[in-house]
């Protein structure tokens, strides 16, 4: 197999502002714009979001118990984050617990559901830019050039873990886009016995995928020292932060389900909260130049897009997920935690990339984790919902997105119609992160104006390693993410160099 | 021959549901003079790439319609594009998933079913970015004008 392209010839700019627009449909959803200085360094850079507006309004005066199917279509990328976390929130409202079995199908489906995500965002988005290399040309530096380098079986076992683990959702939930699962108090149907062992047939090559994944992101990537030697570079894809996830009692992760627990830059717990208390720990602060709010810890304080222990930003993804954790609840992903903390020098792993290393870990956990709950014969009692009897008027819930934490909290009337509705999402919680790590990166490669086109998709790396989510972007036509490039001198004058196909 | 029509977009987002309201008004037109067979599968998706390569797999003539935002043409204005306006712009279209045409050459080469024949529509809107926002004055407008010409043009309803 050829080498990877890591570098490519650099060519002189002497242009003020760079800005990398991955416009889609919805007009530049996500800009970078990165500001030069006198001698062609980078001075400072922006990572702008358009947000989508309207949809708490949206939601006001419609059923409480609507929620859970309303918000999937917030967004088509993680619809079982916010189906779950939103029965939770209801969960909560209407004062009632789900039953063991219900928990166990909920977080079977959404086991389903994060090996769905993983795995295509690892082998459609990120594994190109390691074995093709970043400075690959752009037309092999895709998922075709990937199956093209590492073989065509496995490209089928890719497309063919994907589709089983959206039926298995489908199966459980009803529906693996929309589902109609949750209900306050459990879900909407129990599985039978040939549910289950349809699921533990066709799920069965999930945990040796995942491994397979493990050793080819350590044979191509871990294996290579130039790509080491960047993701172990503290001028490039590395900050000091706090991190954030979900963690069952005995602090162990878990995506559906626990304790949102904070470690502080030197790995200590610095807070953990359940969701009823999400607001004494974390507000949200705006930014005249961004549509999307920064959250941050509200006993650290805004301190502005800065790392280190007074910064009040917290990453939430899957790097942070492998921090807080104190190992894997599972055996064979708690083998590979081990491995990545001894190679990383242990938590908190600060290294932006190692994301992808974190995201393959988990999605081994959820096979296993998948694979658990479905041969405990308490996946298959029919007593899958408590009926609700009472309103609290109130409710939130937290589950782990794919991409990290996500929150929704619901206010009712007496009638149990929604008054208010606050969501924070997992891309908002990184979305501080992002913009520091664009920074940075940008910062460490572009030197006195030197700029390349490998340079400008390390750059964009960044973002994928938090696999940001920005609804209903997916679907555009004519499919095309063409790049900007916007330069502006010192007098304020822009200049506009379109790039295409990258 | 088995055929889907997919209606792309998110059902409460302003204009960019365009596409799926078209096709359940054609849904409603088909099933109006026909008896379900099979034959043709009508879909809803608000998802593109490796997602929608799912939804196809299998069908040999496949309908999208959706919507664009081009700027280049007068809100309502319905386009035709074919397969080719994909290929020219091979990459990584969003954050989350691979662009269309990636998804059809990998589940060709994957020996995936690709239907052999692809009608694809636009209808031009201005950027959709609210969720509560009516459907616009001139997508109301052009509506029945669409929904007839696709379903005269793709299905042959008269």
């Amino acid at each position: 197999m050829a080498e990877p392209i890591i570098f490519d010839e650099k060519y002189k700019t002497d242009k003020k502002q760079l800005t990398i627009a991955p416009g889609t449909r919805l007009d530049g959803h996500v800009k970078i714009e990165i500001f030069l200085d006198d001698n062609g360094n980078v001075d400072e850079t922006y990572f702008q979001v358009v947000e989508l507006r309207g949809f708490e309004e949206f939601c006001k005066g419609r059923p409480a118990e609507e929620m859970p199917r309303i918000t999937t279509a917030l967004c088509g990328i993680c619809p079982w984050a916010h189906h779950l976390a939103s029965t939770k929130a209801l969960d909560m409202m209407f004062g009632v617990e789900p039953t063991k079995t219900a928990s166990m199908l909920r977080e079977a489906a959404y086991c389903a559901h994060q090996i769905h995500s993983h795995v295509s965002h690892f082998y459609a988005l990120a594994a190109p830019d390691f074995v093709l290399g970043p400075a690959a040309p752009v037309d092999v530096r895709n998922v075709v050039g990937l199956i093209g380098a590492v073989g065509e079986e496995l490209g089928k076992t890719v497309l063919h873990t994907r589709v089983v683990a959206q039926q298995i959702q489908e199966r459980i939930g009803g529906r693996a886009t929309h589902p109609v699962h949750g209900l306050p108090g459990g879900v909407s149907k129990p599985i039978t016995k040939e549910d289950r062992e349809w699921i533990l047939k066709v799920s069965e090559p999930f945990i040796g995928f995942a491994q397979l994944s493990l050793k080819i992101l350590n044979d191509m990537v871990l294996s290579n020292k130039t790509y080491l030697d960047i993701i172990l570079n503290k001028d490039l894809y590395y900050h000091d932060s706090y991190h954030m996830g979900l963690v069952d009692e005995n602090n162990k992760m878990n995506f559906y389900d626990g304790k949102v627990r904070v470690i502080d830059q030197k790995g200590k717990e610095f807070a953990k909260f359940g969701a009823a208390e999400y607001l004494d720990h974390i507000a949200e602060q705006p930014l005249p130049w961004s549509y999307l709010k920064f959250p941050y810890l509200k006993q650290v304080g805004w301190k502005g897009l800065v790392d280190g222990p007074e910064s009040g930003l917290s990453r939430s993804a899957p790097l942070s997920r492998i921090n807080v954790t104190d190992g894997m609840p599972t055996p064979l992903a708690n083998a590979e935690w081990d491995k990545y903390m001894s190679t990383l020098g242990g938590t908190p792993v600060q290294f932006t990339l190692a994301t992808h290393w974190a995201r393959l870990i988990e999605t081994l956990y959820a096979a296993e984790r998948l694979k658990e709950l479905m041969e405990d014969d308490a996946i298959l009692d029919t007593n899958v919902r408590n009926i609700p009897t009472s309103n609290n008027k109130e409710g939130m819930g937290i589950v782990e997105a794919p991409r990290g934490t996500l929150v929704h909290h619901y206010k009712s009337d007496d009638n149990g119609m929604i008054t208010d509705v606050n969501l924070i999402v997992a891309t908002a919680f990184n979305h501080g992160a992002i913009c520091i790590d664009t920074d940075r990166v940008a910062k460490g490669l572009i030197k006195d104006g030197m700029v390349s086109d490998g340079i400008f998709n390390m750059i964009e790396m960044v973002f994928r390693c938090y696999d940001p989510c920005f609804s209903c972007a997916t679907h555009s036509l004519p499919g095309q993410m063409p790049m900007e490039l916007e330069l502006i001198h010192t007098d304020g004058k822009r200049e506009k160099v379109t790039r295409k196909d990258v | 021959m088995k055929i889907i029509l997919v209606g792309m977009g998110n059902p409460i987002l302003g204009d960019d549901r365009i596409g799926v309201l078209i096709m359940r008004e054609i849904e409603a037109l088909y099933n109006a003079s026909h008896k379900p067979n099979g034959d043709v599968i009508f879909e809803e998706a608000n998802l593109g790439g490796l997602a929608l390569l799912d939804i196809i797999d299998g069908f040999e003539k496949a309908i999208l319609v959706d919507s664009i935002s081009s700027g280049s043409y007068p809100v309502g204005t319905l386009l035709r594009l074919t397969k080719e306006d994909f290929t020219e712009t091979r990459h990584i279209s969003s954050m989350h998933d691979i662009n269309f045409a990636t998804a059809l050459e990998m589940g060709d080469k994957m020996g995936h079913k690709i239907p052999v024949e692809f009608d694809i529509y636009a209808v031009e809107i201005k950027p959709a970015l609210d969720f509560m926002a009516p459907l616009s004055p001139e997508l109301e407008e052009i509506m029945p004008k669409v929904v007839k010409e696709i379903a005269k043009r793709s299905l042959g309803l008269v």
